[in-house]
């Protein structure tokens, strides 16, 4: 009931004509930017950052908070309508966004994934509001050895899982790994890999790589197949109406958005994880257990809400420890610490109890924005895909200019652009192989984080590996992981000799 | 074809190649100190990943008695040439924004791709180019103020 009461004053705050303004600029400026090859949420966030000095810090929070969910909106959109990622969580919403796309149908996957963006950020929204602070307790009994099961357990799923054979993903994976290895070693501080030159002392980018692995491969395979100057795709006149979903598709995606949702909103609480981490695994859970998961990858609404309503729900479950604990729980977070700081808020425990008025107007604008932004995506869709009618005669070119001014921006480095070509041929390689290349840039995200808590975990236990196996959590995640593996394995060998019998 | 001849034996046998090369940096490097990973540790678990991975893919290859020259990953001309000319435009763009500053050398970028090889007329080209690099400079510079390299001719 109090709840409620807090609820409602904060939305009376939220919906005053300029908060209101600074959420809507916020969310539109958020897609904008999500869109953009080359800028993540977090370096969004921090440019847009200044636009907020003059600013109450009310109306100020509300616009970043904007901005950041906004992000998750527009990340999809490059994703589905010319393959390249806008963020790290947008790389699993490419693998099917862009092959709808292909086939046809991208108004579809665009309407999919703002309709699982909106219901992501709505329940997750409401998640906060109702368990917040109890599954902020929950996310402190995750520790080193959890974070590190966590992601290997993820990481080996997802090089298990994507593709048609284990092992060119964890080929993937493994290639991922070694180039997120390259730079200077957190703990020694010494260089690593690097091979003596200066450039690589600061790891392998990951913006340009990505950039590279999806969207120059994609433009290698586009030249090579023959560049036609009209696009074979005829969309004649381009209606939101059919970039509906039926009720048959609705009712199919209901169970997927649910677990895309809860779980989600869950690993977005643990600090450090993200919605990179929310995405990804999910998709692997939704690959394992959905009626569909044969089809998922070649162009399905099921890839698309699975990974889009968790990063939308893990940008909700970010704010929880944010909020009662003042740990961020992922990078934009962490921004967002930095800019209640600059207003003279002391980020901690006690923020929420002793800043009531403020937090609960931040949450009530979340849900909010979160509708508004929906509204405004979904009726841009014909807009949208209106871009995909320029020939790829002209687009192909452009994609290029965009790929070097985003793979530029991101550290200001002209070398940044040399690795965003050599990750393009590397990704071709990928395309010609039968490679995935969703394991390689997830493991380049998390490849840093699994590194630093495998080391605390070892440290803990004083170099003993048991300890991963006598924490319940930690276990409980390795007995959720080889069941993933083992268990189509065993169904495999089973299946084959069952054929070899009745042969 | 012969089966060791297969572009995909041949490149997961140069993963191999490159896993040990890692493998045996990162022994150097120090894999385990005392109680906790050294700095090679990390290196040599993902090497030691990408090899044995590669090795089954190797293997798989070798030993795949479906391989007809359909399944056989082939590189041709056209897939060399064209790597060839967006690594080498790219390239000239890189050199030309030295003097000519990034938004200059993309549109210099445009105008020759879209002239020269989409094949566009003089009038579309110049449109396009214009219109793109005006697209580009009010959202990179204008918008979001990200620093390019500056024209520096004269």
């Amino acid at each position: 009931m109090e709840t409620l009461k807090y609820m409602l004053a904060g939305l009376a705050i939220c919906l005053q004509p300029y908060n209101l303004i600074c959420c809507i600029l916020g969310g539109v400026l958020g897609v904008i930017v999500g869109a953009l090859p080359g800028l993540g949420s977090v370096a969004g966030t921090a440019i847009l950052l200044p636009l907020t000095y003059s600013m109450n810090p009310t109306a100020a929070i509300i616009m970043l908070a904007a901005v950041y969910y906004g992000n998750m909106f527009g990340g999809a959109i490059s994703a589905i309508l010319i393959n390249i990622p806008g963020d790290a969580p947008a790389v699993m919403t490419a693998l099917d966004g862009y092959k709808m796309t292909q086939n046809g149908k991208a108004g579809k996957a665009l309407f999919t994934a703002f309709v699982s963006s909106f219901l992501g950020g709505l329940i997750g929204g409401l998640l906060l509001v109702c368990l917040g602070v109890f599954m902020s307790r929950i996310g402190l009994k995750f520790g080193p050895p959890e974070m590190a099961m966590l992601i290997l357990v993820a990481l080996t799923s997802i090089g298990w899982i994507l593709g048609d054979s284990a092992a060119k993903g964890l080929v993937a994976t493994g290639i991922g790994l070694l180039l997120a290895a390259i730079g200077i070693d957190a703990q020694t501080g010494q260089s690593r890999l690097t091979f003596g030159t200066m450039y690589l002392l600061g790891g392998i980018p990951f913006i340009p790589t990505v950039i590279g692995l999806f969207g120059m491969s994609q433009v290698i395979q586009t030249l090579v197949k023959g560049i036609e100057k009209k696009n074979k795709v005829i969309f004649g006149k381009i209606r939101l109406k059919d970039s509906l979903l039926s009720k048959k598709e609705v009712l199919e995606l209901l169970p997927v958005w649910l677990r895309g949702t809860i779980g989600g909103f869950f690993i977005g609480l643990l600090p450090g994880s993200g919605a990179t981490t929310a995405a990804f695994l999910t998709y692997i859970t939704e690959k394992r257990v959905n009626r569909r998961r044969q089809e998922m990858g070649t162009g399905i609404p099921q890839g698309i809400a699975s990974s889009e309503s968790s990063n939308n729900a893990a940008s909700m479950g970010a704010f929880v420890p944010l909020l009662s604990l003042g740990v961020p729980g992922s990078g934009t977070a962490a921004v967002l610490i930095g800019g209640l700081m600059m207003w003279g808020f002391q980020p901690g425990p006690l923020f929420m109890s002793k800043n009531m008025e403020f937090s609960w107007a931040l949450i009530a604008s979340m849900l909010t924005g979160d509708i508004i932004i929906a509204a405004i995506c979904i009726l841009a869709i014909p807009w949208l895909m209106n871009l995909l009618k320029i020939p790829n005669t002209i687009l192909v070119p452009v994609i290029i200019c965009a790929s070097i001014m985003g793979s530029f921006s991101v550290n200001n480095n002209m070398t940044d652009i040399i690795v965003m070509l050599l990750a393009g041929v590397l990704g071709y390689a990928f395309l010609k192989f039968e490679l995935p290349m969703a394991p390689l840039a997830l493991t380049l995200v998390l490849g840093a984080s699994l590194e630093t808590a495998i080391r605390q975990t070892f440290t803990i236990s004083y170099g003993s590996p048991w300890i991963f196996f006598t924490r319940p959590i930690s276990l409980g995640f390795f007995i959720f992981g080889a069941m993933f593996v083992i268990i189509p394995a065993v169904m495999n060998v089973v299946k084959k000799r069952k054929a070899k019998h009745s042969d | 074809m012969h089966k060791l001849k297969r572009s995909d034996a041949i490149f997961s046998l140069f993963l191999i190649v490159i896993g040990i090369v890692i493998i045996c940096i990162c022994l150097g490097y120090g894999v385990w100190d005392r109680i906790r990973p050294a700095k090679g540790f990390m290196p040599f678990l993902a090497s030691s990943i990408m090899t044995i991975c590669s090795l089954v893919w190797f293997i798989q290859c070798v030993t795949d008695k479906d391989a007809t020259k359909e399944h056989v990953v082939t590189f041709s001309r056209t897939e060399f040439k064209w790597m060839a000319i967006v690594l080498l435009m790219i390239l000239g763009v890189f050199f030309l924004m030295r003097w000519l500053g990034m938004i200059f050398s993309l549109a210099i970028f445009l105008l020759v791709w879209l002239r020269f090889i989409s094949r566009l007329p003089w009038k579309s080209t110049i449109l396009y180019t214009g219109i793109f690099t005006v697209i580009f400079y009010c959202v990179f510079v204008l918008g979001l103020k990200v620093p390019f390299p500056k024209f520096s001719l004269f």
